[in-house]
This record gives structure tokens, C-alpha cells and sequence, in this order.
């Protein structure tokens, strides 16, 4: 599991399906994911489990939802408190076939 | 009248270097980056870090290097704007960018694309499973937020390869195996290179150093090869050969954490959507823009300058923008910097750049990488396409990589080819048994990031008879 060294002045709450975690100012979301033993943050009916992969906005494996916005890239989402964030799912037959 | 004289992509070492340097020659300079903060991936975080520098001191010597540049460039008066995300080129110059989810178009009367690199996909068996990440994801992790992980796997190869092994021991995180693929010295070949890369003697001796720490205080297996990530939902083990005797040993090492590298290739969409001439680099096994040592593109008025224009490593960058810089203040005023400032630049990248035939060969990435075998390998992560499925839309009487892409929707998914691109390239390149730098790469088209219409909607336009 990953841990962080340091303990940072600036705690902050976010959630994960509804869960709250600790996080602080200006941490990416994807770190803070990783960092309480979240590692699958997206799945679909053809891709499976996934997780942050490049952590530099590349591979688009580490997709979430947030707040009302869907499939957003966590490793390029610097955290604030009261972050609503839930699991990205595509989900067959709701969404569009390239949505996958 | 354009909104700026340059408009330059990307705030890594070659990006700050460019708008310093253009900077100074008068021109109003825009610089663009998608990242939280200015640096590049080499040195990210530089500023917010270098405050910490104490409690950060494993991140080494050769990242608060970086510190410098970016003070140069934060008192350069270059305007920058972060995560902002550049997914459109149009000509005659102008850019479309999305910033805090509103696009827009910006011109200029010149761009220069300092888009950096990224780690070359490694198609493994299981390199899709969560808990596997690349080297350099892990590194991010340590630079951004000091966070790491325990009992870790580290497979592959390169200088960011033992670069970040060597930044984990000194933080104290315990490493669970280093599988090392690379060659090593034996082929005549990378031999042949090591007299010039002599130039870069301090370069050479911190290498040999990492390695020697490394295999003093690590689990460490040479001539790593057969690798397998095993797990159903999740990483749990990482299977492999190692060693030079035939057959080799069998290994197993349990983790939940497996980080791999197999070196870092151009990020070559942008240049590739605009219209740019790319070449096959035999050697490095990727693309590259065609450039004149000043980083002019095929395109008038587009220069591309840095990794983005070929691999040669973060010094090589900073001489490479400072020189890009340069020559857009000359094309664009007729200014030019003084004679021995831009021969200082042009020698320190030539010492750079000489180290790069040994290290290419040296670190050349793994064959069962670059041509996977495995039926049930994921080639195109976004589609979740192995291996099988891919060869057997190729039996379907393919010729090129677009053709491919209708058929079994390879390179279709958000990362726009980015993650299968270069293996789809191999596969098909070998199925037909032509040289891959004949099988033409996919045809990029803007926008080379996706854009919701809610951005679209919200269009911000200046001229309204557009």
C-alpha cells in the first residue's frame, strides 16, 4: 500500500462513494486513491478493473467520476475539500458503445 | 494582429527554456501546460518542493538542478497557464485550447510544440492489471505528494529506471525485486559507442554508482526476460526468467505493486494531428518530427523543440529551448542572442546528445515489449483488445494501421493511441514482414484530447461573425 512521508499542514476531506478520506491541499486525486488502498478506479463491460497506470494524463486508465462531471482523468485532478468522487463504470448497454 | 508573438506547448526544461530565451528578446510569449505546475515530468514540482528541500533530499541532486531554470523562467515575465490542454493546431497559426473546462482559440506568429516525452507502452502479460503502473507513475507519486510504496517490483530498464529505484531506497521504502531486462555491455555494438559517450564522464560513473547501490541492497536479477503479472482483479505476483545460463531460472516474486519501464518514446500526437513530416527512428524504435537543428518543422511557423523532437534527455532539452528560443526571436524580429551564448547552448547539447547511441543500445527495450507473443496480452488498453483479437482482424486482409482500426477499433479509445500505437505499428508491420518504419503509423486528427460538448458549448469567441 502507498504512504506518504511527510504529514502535510493542510488536511482536507474528500469522498469516495461516499466513504470520506484524508487527503491535503494541492494532492492529486489519484494519490490520494492510491494512498488509502483505493487502486481500481474504473471499469467497464470490455476493459475489466483498472487503476492509474502513467499518472501523467496519458493512458486514461485512471478515469473517475466527480461531482457531476464523468470520466475525468484523477491524476490530473488536484484535490479540494469536499470532493465527491465515485468509482467511473460503463456499464453495458446504458451508455454509448464508444463510451467503453 | 495575433494575441502572441509565441505560443509555446508545454512548461517541462525545454518549454522554460524556449520562453526564456524568447522572452528576452522582447516577444510576448504564451506558454501552455496541462500539468498542475511548471517543470515538465523531470522536474515536477519543482518550486512547491524546493521549499521542502530537507525532507525531500532523496528526490537527489540532478532534480533541484531544475530549480534554477524554473526561477529563470518564473522571472522571465512569460505569461503561463496551467491545465491547459492544447488539442487543436490550425492554420494559419492559431491553437485551440480548453482551460478550466472553457475552450477558445489563441494565435500566434509562431508555436513552438515542447510537448516532452512519455514511457513507452509495455505490453506484458497483466500490465493492465491494477497495481501495475510505469516507473516514471511511480516516480510522480514520490515527487508530487512524497507517497510510496512498500514490497514494490521494479521491471525493466533506462536511467529513469534506476534513477527511481535508487530515489525509493533513499526515501526508505523497502523494494521487493529489481528485474533488470537490459542487455548490458556484451553486444560489440554498444561497445563500439562507449568512447563517445566517454564525454559525459560524471554521467557514466553515477550509472555504474546506482547500479552497484541497487544490487547491494536489493533483491537483483540480471537478463530478465518471459515476464508474466499475475492476478484475476488485481497485480498479485510478477513470474519471470533471469540469467544467462539456458535454460534460465524461473522466478516468482509476490507484490501488489509492480512498476515498469522500458525507456520513453516522443509524444508526437500533437505534431502528428498538425500536419508535421515524422520520421521512423531506428534506433530509439519511435517517431520524431523532421526539424533543423533550430527545432523548424516541416510546417511554416511550427517548431518543435526538446524530447518531443527526440529522445536526449532533460540537459539536451534545456540547450534544445534555449536555441528554439533563439531562432523564433530571430525569425520573428531579427534579434539574435549573443554568438557565444547560443555556442554554449549547441556545445552543451552535443555532450548530451553524444551519450545517446550507447544509452539506446545499452537500454534498448525488451523484444516480447515491442513484438508481443501472448495471445491474451491487452495491446489497446482503452479497448481492452489482446493480443489474438488483434492479429485476427489483421487476418482480415489489412494493409495499414487506420484500416486495422476500423476493424477491431485498435487506437479508437481515449488515449488516441497512445498506449497500442507502437505495437499495433510492430504486429502489423510484421505480418505483412516489412520493416516497421514502412508500416505508416495511424493518422492523428485533432482534437488529440477529448473535448466534451459542454466545452464546446461554451466556446469562448472573440470575433462574432466567426
Amino acid at each position: 500500500m502507498f504512504r506518504r512521508l511527510d504529514t502535510p499542514l493542510s488536511e482536507i476531506t474528500i469522498f469516495w462513494e461516499d466513504r470520506p478520506l484524508t487527503a491535503y491541499q494541492g494532492e492529486l486525486v489519484a494519490s490520494v486513491l492510491l494512498r488509502h488502498g483505493i487502486s481500481i478506479t474504473h471499469h467497464g463491460p470490455t476493459t475489466g478493473s483498472r487503476g492509474p497506470y502513467c499518472m501523467m494524463g496519458v493512458c486514461f486508465d485512471c478515469l473517475v467520476d466527480v461531482d457531476n462531471r464523468k470520466a475525468i482523468q484523477s491524476c490530473q485532478l488536484v484535490a479540494k475539500d469536499g470532493l465527491r468522487l465515485n468509482r467511473h463504470l460503463n456499464l453495458a448497454g446504458t451508455g454509448h458503445p464508444n463510451d467503453a | 494582429m495575433p494575441d502572441y508573438d509565441v505560443i509555446i506547448v508545454g512548461a517541462g526544461p525545454a518549454g522554460m527554456a524556449t520562453a526564456i530565451t524568447a522572452q528576452q528578446s522582447g516577444l510576448s510569449v504564451l506558454v501552455l501546460d496541462d500539468q498542475p505546475d511548471h517543470g515538465g515530468q523531470v522536474w515536477r514540482d519543482i518550486q512547491q518542493n524546493h521549499q521542502h528541500r530537507q525532507s525531500r533530499s532523496f528526490l537527489g541532486e540532478d532534480y533541484w538542478k531544475g530549480h534554477q531554470l524554473a526561477k529563470a523562467f518564473l522571472a522571465s515575465g512569460a505569461e503561463i497557464q496551467h491545465q491547459a490542454v492544447v488539442w487543436q493546431i490550425a492554420h494559419p497559426l492559431s491553437l485551440s485550447v480548453t482551460i478550466a473546462g472553457i475552450a477558445q482559440n489563441l494565435s500566434a506568429r509562431a508555436i513552438v510544440l515542447a510537448t516532452g516525452a512519455y514511457e513507452r507502452p509495455v505490453p506484458l502479460p497483466g500490465w493492465h492489471l491494477p497495481g501495475v503502473m510505469t516507473v516514471g507513475g511511480a516516480q510522480t507519486l514520490l515527487k508530487a505528494s512524497a507517497t510510496g510504496a512498500d514490497g514494490a517490483v521494479f521491471v525493466g530498464t533506462g536511467p529513469l529506471f534506476y534513477l527511481t529505484i535508487t530515489q525509493y531506497l533513499d526515501a526508505g521504502f523497502s523494494v521487493a525485486g529489481v528485474c533488470d531486462t537490459g542487455a548490458g555491455l556484451g553486444s560489440p555494438s554498444t561497445l563500439l559507442t562507449l568512447p563517445l559517450a566517454l564525454v559525459q564522464p560524471k554521467m557514466l560513473m553515477k550509472g555504474l554508482r546506482w547500479l552497484r547501490r541497487i544490487k547491494a541492497e536489493t533483491p537483483y536479477f540480471a537478463h530478465v526476460s518471459d515476464i508474466q503479472l499475475e492476478g484475476q482483479d488485481h497485480v498479485e505476483a510478477v513470474a519471470f526468467a533471469h540469467g544467462k545460463g539456458r535454460p534460465k531460472t524461473k522466478m516468482r516474486i509476490p507484490s501488489s505493486h509492480v512498476f515498469l519501464h522500458q525507456g520513453v518514446i516522443p509524444n508526437v500526437n500533437l505534431s502528428m494531428a498538425s500536419g508535421l513530416t515524422h520520421h521512423w527512428h531506428h534506433r530509439q524504435m519511435c517517431w520524431h518530427p523532421i526539424c533543423d537543428r533550430h527545432g523548424a518543422s516541416s510546417v511554416e511557423g511550427i517548431y518543435v523543440t526538446g524530447d518531443a523532437s527526440g529522445i536526449a534527455g532533460s540537459g539536451a532539452a534545456v540547450a534544445s529551448g534555449h536555441i528554439t528560443g533563439a531562432a523564433v526571436a530571430k525569425a520573428l524580429t531579427g534579434i539574435t542572442i549573443p554568438i557565444t551564448a547560443l555556442w554554449r547552448h549547441r556545445m552543451k547539447r552535443l555532450q548530451h546528445r553524444a551519450l545517446r547511441p550507447f544509452l539506446d543500445r545499452l537500454y534498448a527495450p525488451l523484444a516480447e515489449t515491442l513484438t508481443p507473443i501472448d495471445a491474451n496480452t491487452i495491446i489497446c488498453r482503452c479497448e481492452g483488445l489482446t493480443q489474438a483479437q488483434v492479429t485476427a482482424a489483421m487476418g482480415l486482409g489489412v494493409a495499414g494501421l487506420n484500416q486495422l482500426k476500423a476493424y477491431c477499433r485498435a487506437g479508437m479509445g481515449r488515449c488516441q493511441g497512445r498506449m497500442c500505437g507502437l505495437t499495433v505499428q510492430a504486429l502489423l508491420a510484421d505480418h505483412h514482414k516489412i520493416p516497421i518504419q514502412d508500416m505508416p503509423y495511424y493518422r492523428l486528427r485533432p482534437p488529440v484530447r477529448p473535448v466534451t460538448l459542454a466545452e464546446l458549448a461554451a466556446f469562448h469567441q472573440a470575433d462574432p461573425d466567426i
